[in-house]
């Protein structure tokens, strides 16, 4: 990828992929206007040609900042990685239900994520810490794919209450505005919640070691009392209380409830990543920084 | 050259009517092989549906097809009825007409409902059936797969056939899909037993319902629907209990009062633990009482809301149907032009090689006249070459004419003036 060969990637920036998905966007809520046949294949080519630019642009980077310091240890990484994860899981999703317009829902999040990555982009980089860099990489990791799920869970969940709103009030199909079946969307709202539940947790509990670890070898970890701490700890509370309350009650496992619960969840989720953000929570713990260790 | 059909359809003639003409598919063999008998030169096609009974009759020989009077006589005699009686009601075309015809109709746009796609199979049948008795020839091959390609072409290139407009097949295909990813693992309630629900059931089976529960007060219907179908039939005892389990119900009984209140579903909601339950209330007056459309998870469809849908898609297909006429338009001409060329071909040959014979015979006594200068082949060739091309210069305008002539209307015009100018004889 260094060669002479692949120096054109090296110009891929930000903007090609953000530019990628903002068209497939724009394709896709075009349907709900007119009819084109070979439409979705142009959706679709943008999409993968979006999340190639996009993984190329992380893989430079990743190289880049590994040979100078921390690789992927910023919050503008964290964010750009998120996304190409939602991006994946569209794209997969895109080409199984080709007829759907799941687009309309997935590409604003993913154009939204890469907004707040820019947001964030001078904030500081996490820095290094040797002795909890297995736990740092099982907090970031974790909660990098746990909020990847818990938005792909919100997503479903949107569609979800979008298509039982237009059935239960009788509105006619529209054939380019097709949604997946209330049976699919129920399905993947509890799968996604249940995964980013599980790994939020994980994520959530490795940060709680982490910081006992650290405060217990040399007195730099966080106060138990920091609004982050607090609010995370409510959240995986929260998280507990909701797959408990799914498994034990039959009607939460039904349509609606369990869409309002993952919305609910991931307003408790962004909220507590917002704390995340203006606390600069990471670059306090040493959080992802320490994926260099691990790989070095 | 000659193409002939009589027949009636629902346009202009009631089922009592088409009833009384329909040819069951044995009578379909058994006519055509009479039909052999009687006209033996004739290629013949019987297409008999519910909506139609035409008969395609076609001959190399003009003289050889039947007339409509005499295929009416044909129909007339087969069914025991009085000529006069089904004279008036019977439409007769022929030639480039009898082809616009099949066309249409093989297309599904002089269906009853304009796009269906089950014409199109019947055409085929009526077609094979009439290969397998060997009444086809050169005129019915090219006329019907030409009508099955065109058919295919309108069902392609518009979206005339991609609107579903019958209840059934919108409750299924555009409703129960939005609500199930999949059926052969859904517990589907059919209450009644009747056609709307028999029809229903079956776009269900095709989407692979497996676990069918069909219900009816005549316990014995409810039992011959489910020998017919894959359904297992239940005493109507049962019914509070399957509504627990149900996640679809179509419900299309006769019953003139609801037979599920929201009273009665209260204590079956309960039950459900709130299980999504998608209803297509398809009787008239309604089975289901409409206030349990506010139960939680419970979606409920009358006759109404599908047959909205079902006429905004009339409206789309019809909204398709000049791009359709056009490309009928397009393939009857091409088809006529084709075989008018089938037609004049032969005659071009013959006019040819009548002039070849009269050049001939003009070079041997011109030759004989010149003596020992006509033994000289460089002679000749030289007068043989000249002569072909006076020949082919005369020639030349009229057949050009001839097979440029693209409107067939005109077309056995120019052929019977070409007859008449050369005395041409068959």
């Amino acid at each position: 990828m260094n060669g002479p060969d692949a120096s054109w990637m090296t110009k891929i920036s930000l903007s090609c992929f953000a530019f990628s998905y903002a068209i497939a966007m724009i394709l896709e809520i075009s349907r709900l206007f007119f009819r084109a046949p070979v439409r979705i294949l142009i959706i679709l080519g943008l999409t993968i040609a979006g999340i190639f630019a996009h993984t190329v642009y992380l893989w430079l980077k990743f190289q880049k900042d590994f040979s100078g310091g921390t690789p992927m240890s910023s919050w503008y990484d964290w964010c750009l990685m998120v996304s190409l994860a939602v991006a994946i899981t569209y794209a997969i999703i895109a080409i199984k239900k080709n007829e759907n317009s799941v687009g309309i829902f997935f590409l604003p999040l993913i154009l939204l994520l890469i907004l707040v990555a820019l947001f964030v982009k001078d904030q500081e980089a996490f820095t290094q810490s040797e002795a909890t860099n297995v736990w740092a990489v099982t907090h970031g990791i974790s909660l990098l794919l746990g909020t990847s799920a818990m938005i792909v869970a919100f997503i479903a969940g949107v569609m979800y209450l979008v298509h039982a709103f237009r059935l239960k009030k009788k509105l006619p199909p529209r054939s380019g505005f097709r949604l997946p079946s209330l049976e699919w969307l129920q399905q993947c709202n509890r799968q996604s919640l249940f995964y980013a539940t599980g790994l939020i947790a994980a994520g959530l509990v490795s940060g709680v070691i982490m910081n006992v670890l650290k405060s217990t070898e040399n007195q730099t970890g966080i106060p138990w009392t920091d609004s982050v701490i607090i609010s995370s700890g409510v959240l995986l509370v929260w998280l507990v209380t909701v797959t408990v309350f799914e498994a034990v009650y039959k009607p939460a496992r039904q349509g609606r409830k369990i869409a309002y619960l993952t919305l609910a969840s991931f307003v408790f989720l962004a909220l507590v990543l917002s704390f995340v953000f203006m606390a600069e929570h990471a670059s306090q713990t040493d959080g992802v920084s320490a994926l260099r260790e691990v790989l070095s | 050259m000659k193409l002939q059909m009589i027949g009636c359809s629902h346009h202009h003639t009631d089922v009592a009517f088409r009833e009384k003409l329909a040819f069951q598919p044995n009578q379909v063999v058994e006519a055509l092989a009479k039909m052999r008998t009687v006209f033996p030169q004739t290629e013949a096609v019987l297409l008999s549906t519910c909506n139609r009974v035409e008969i395609y009759a076609a001959a190399e020989n003009e003289e050889d097809c039947p007339s409509a009077q005499q295929l009416i006589n044909f129909v007339a005699n087969y069914h025991g009825l009085d000529v006069a009686e089904i004279a008036t009601d019977l439409r007769s075309l022929d030639g480039e007409d009898a082809i616009h015809h099949l066309f249409t109709t093989a297309a599904s746009l002089d269906s009853m409902v304009i796009g269906e796609a089950q014409i199109l199979s019947q055409v085929k049948q009526a077609y094979d059936m009439a290969n397998e008795g060997e009444n086809t020839g050169p005129l019915t091959h090219s006329s019907f797969q030409a009508a099955m390609r065109v058919a295919k072409r309108v069902q392609t290139e518009t979206e005339i056939h991609r609107k579903r407009v019958s209840i059934p097949s919108v409750a299924v295909a555009d409703y129960a899909s939005q609500f199930f990813e999949r059926f052969d693992d859904k517990v589907i309630l059919v209450i009644g037993a009747g056609e709307m629900g028999e029809e229903t059931l079956q776009y269900l089976i095709d989407k692979n319902a497996q676990d069918v529960r069909i219900i009816n007060r005549n316990h014995q219907r409810a039992i011959d629907l489910a020998q017919r179908t894959t359904g297992k039939a239940v005493e109507w005892d049962k019914l509070n209990d399957l509504l627990v389990e149900a996640d679809l119900i179509v419900s299309a009984t006769g019953a003139t009062e609801p037979i599920i209140t929201a009273e009665s579903f209260q204590t079956i909601s309960e039950r459900r633990f709130q299980k999504p339950l998608f209803i297509l209330d398809l009787a008239v007056p309604r089975d289901i009482d409409p206030k349990l459309a506010d139960f939680l998870g419970v979606y409920l469809y009358s006759i109404d809301d599908l047959q909205q849908v079902c006429d905004r898609n009339r409206k789309a297909r019809e909204r398709e149907w000049p791009k359709a006429e056009q490309i009928i338009e397009e393939e009857v001409s091409r088809f006529m032009t084709d075989l008018y060329r089938r037609v004049t071909g032969p005659w071009i040959g013959r006019l040819k090689q009548q002039a070849n014979e009269i050049k001939a015979a003009e070079l041997e006594r011109l030759l004989n006249k010149l003596g020992d200068l006509g033994d000289d082949p460089k002679i000749r060739k030289e007068l043989d070459v000249t002569l072909g091309r006076v020949v082919n210069k005369l020639l030349h305008p009229p057949l050009e004419s001839l097979r440029e002539d693209v409107n067939p209307e005109e077309g056995p015009g120019l052929l019977d003036a070409l007859k008449k100018l050369f005395q041409l004889k068959d």
